[in-house]
């Protein structure tokens, strides 16, 4: 049984970790291999600053608040081993600032302390009235990354710098299976118009002297326009930048500008942190995850494709919870095949 | 008179923020400061500068808690401007915990820091050897990066700064009209004080920039605080013991009391071994005196002795050891003036 994800972002590098863990000891003859254009640190995943933290509103989408569930309580019950610190996995805490009273998130009782701000506290932060303190997780990309990388090449499972351009392409090699997590450029091997990019900028500096993470929001806007600010283990990111349906992956001077400005805004102790860098990131922004199995046939190729993109800015705060998922469905198909194998053949 | 000249002995945290206040609130004096030790060599720059009170049995409560609120109000203004990267102030969260429910759920500074709660059961599951804890927010000032920001600060203002090993306060009376004593453990030798006392404390400075949350053990044995570059692992209390020497013994222990708190502490890199000598007493001395000798007077205001609490009511005893120099400057300004008649 011949499995290809394509994808090496924390999508791809987790739902290939979940489905060997799972499977290879159930399948002797799972191969598992990973085909990708990018690797850690040229993916998404690299630039986002890594903390657990799920948008505001889950949309009803009861689903993805259990994935994200699944997803924190997964790294906590990590944050005592050994491979913590090289996961890139630790404790923060902080604060998300509102400029009026807001509903509860679906994520209160997932994080750590969830509390509303003191009156004291908001003297912080001028401007904002409302506001949440909890203790939550940061998974630094940089890190995990290449420790997904680690446990998967341990496992013998093998990796292939190229980019695919169709699911036929890995069909007509023999493969079986494709999951498919290619995030932001899942359209491209199959049109989606439900998948935009959600475009972000992010300016890296040195202030170690931040412990919390300080995220603003304005309802009117919308997620990630207001500005943040999220302390690393080498570098804080500065963040405010959302916009959706834009493509373009340079770094703009104007929203340096106002990221900049409106994170010393916040905290003016900024004004002394050393800039070290900047990136710009694509969201893989979708109304909800696509996470499902899909049989593709092309003249007498057929196999089976599990979708796994559109994580916009939380795969790092869902991504286990989807990785299991994705398993599950490659459990089905597994079972699915078993049942052909042993199910009588018609007699002629 | 004209400017009055006042000796500040010591350039510790209490020293230089005496020193401070002193000129804030007596512009008209000239202020100096004397010391055989400055910043990064005082008992402050061992210390990780938490503003978590320590409580002295013989000074009332009241006062013990306005001292902190003073200090905890005047640098959490300084954490949230400008100068906070400079002068090492920043605001950090975490949680005390201990192995058994203590006597006093809610300390008397519990309304002073940020956010004090209960922690909850969750919060909990991270310390299994420990079955109540609380969870709060405060402010740590690193040291040497604080000191630093004091002694540029006074500087600013005309402060001298002297290195001088002061074997007597007496020794200053033809110089200097007023003398402030903030000689810490100094002040054992320099005045005979037998009622302070030594706390040894021994702890490691490591890299472990991951770790962003404080622990402490409800016991004040064992604590995690990260500073801006470095975490402090702590630590020990030995009473009178003069010892400025690190103890390897003692840097294993610490070390594996803290990992059991905070596993990925395995990980630390570059440990650094600090001892310090808590300059202890039942409550800080905080008082004036007048020495004389031979028909000659010389005004001293004594603040010392804040064993493990300086960082956290340095700025409340400061003021009012300033205000003890305000009476001593009006007590000299009121007798040369009768001399005059």
């Amino acid at each position: 049984m011949r499995v290809a994800v394509i994808g090496a972002g924390v999508i791809g590098l987790s739902s290939a970790l979940c489905i060997h863990e799972q499977f290879q000891g159930l399948v002797p003859s799972l191969e598992l291999e990973l085909y990708a254009d990018h690797f850690t640190p040229h993916t998404t995943s690299d630039g986002a600053a890594g903390l657990w933290q799920p948008y505001l509103s889950d949309g009803g989408n009861l689903q993805e608040t259990l994935w994200n569930k699944e997803t924190f309580d997964y790294l906590l019950g990590h944050l005592h081993s050994p491979a913590a610190k090289e996961m890139g996995l630790f404790l923060l805490s902080g604060y998300n600032l509102f400029t009026e009273p807001v509903p509860d998130p679906s994520w209160k009782n997932i994080v750590l302390g969830f509390r509303n701000l003191t009156p004291k506290e908001l003297e912080l932060f001028p401007g904002y009235s409302y506001g949440w303190f909890n203790t939550a997780l940061m998974l630094e990309g940089r890190n995990y990354l290449p420790w997904l990388t680690n446990r998967l090449t341990q496992r013998g499972v093998k990796f292939f710098h190229k980019k695919v351009e169709s699911f036929q392409e890995l069909f007509s090699q023999g493969v079986d299976v494709v999951i498919n997590c290619t995030g932001m450029r899942s359209g491209e091997l199959q049109p989606d118009p439900e998948l935009q990019p959600g475009r972000g900028q992010i300016i890296k500096v040195v202030a170690p002297w931040v412990k919390h993470f300080i995220i603003t929001h304005d309802m009117k806007s919308g997620i990630y326009q207001s500005p943040y600010v999220i302390p690393g283990s080498e570098f804080t990111v500065l963040g405010g930048i959302y916009q959706h349906g834009n493509w373009s992956e340079e770094n703009s001077a104007q929203d340096h500008r106002t990221v900049w400005e409106r994170c010393c805004r916040l905290l003016p102790a900024l004004q002394t942190a050393k800039i070290v860098g900047e990136w710009t990131g694509l969201r893989p922004t979708r109304p909800q995850v696509r996470l499902e199995r899909e049989s593709v046939r092309q003249g007498n190729l057929q196999g089976e494709v599990i979708h796994n993109y559109g994580h916009g800015g939380f795969g790092i705060t869902i991504h286990w919870g989807c990785a299991m998922a994705a398993a599950r469905l490659f459990g089905s198909i597994l079972q699915e095949n078993r049942k052909v194998a042993s199910s009588p053949q018609p007699r002629l | 008179m004209e400017a009055p000249k006042i000796a500040v002995v010591g350039a510790g945290v209490i020293g230089l923020s005496t020193a401070l206040c002193i000129v804030e609130t007596c512009p008209s004096s000239s202020v100096t400061v004397l010391s055989d030790q400055f910043s990064p060599n005082t008992t402050s720059d061992v210390a990780a500068g938490m503003l978590i009170p320590h409580t002295y049995p013989g000074t009332p409560i009241h006062l013990q808690k306005q001292w902190f609120k003073e200090t905890f109000t005047y640098l959490f203004a300084i954490s949230n401007s400008t100068e906070a990267s400079e002068a090492g102030i920043h605001l950090v969260s975490g949680w005390q915990v201990f192995k058994s429910t203590p006597k006093e759920e809610l300390p008397f500074w519990s309304d002073v820091v940020l956010g004090f709660r209960p922690m909850s059961e969750a919060e909990l599951q991270k310390f299994p050897q420990h079955r109540f804890g609380q969870a709060f927010t405060t402010l740590k000032c690193d040291c040497p990066p604080y000191l630093l920001w004091l002694e540029k600060r006074l500087k600013a203002t005309g402060v001298q700064m002297y290195n001088r090993k002061v074997a007597d306060l007496w020794e200053l009376h033809r110089e200097y009209d007023i003398v402030v004593n903030c000689t810490g453990i100094g002040a054992h030798q320099l005045v005979g004080d037998k009622k302070l006392f030594p706390v040894r404390g021994q702890v490691l400075q490591v890299h472990a920039p991951w770790v962003k949350n404080f622990i402490r053990d409800g016991d004040g044995l064992t604590y995690i605080y990260p500073g801006i570059h470095r975490v402090t692992l702590g630590g020990t209390r030995e009473k009178e013991s003069w010892s400025l020497s690190p103890d390897p013994g003692t840097t294993k222990d610490i070390f594996d009391r803290c990992c059991s708190l905070e596993a990925s502490l395995q990980e630390a890199q570059d440990i650094k071994v600090k001892v310090g000598l808590r300059p202890s007493r039942q409550c800080v001395r905080l008082q004036r005196e007048i020495l004389s000798q031979g028909g000659v007077k010389l005004p001293v205001v004594h603040n010392y002795g804040h064993g493990a609490g300086g960082f956290s009511v340095h700025r409340g005893t400061a003021k009012e050891a300033a205000r003890l120099v305000r009476e001593c400057i009006g007590a000299l300004q009121g007798s040369s003036s009768r001399a005059k008649l």
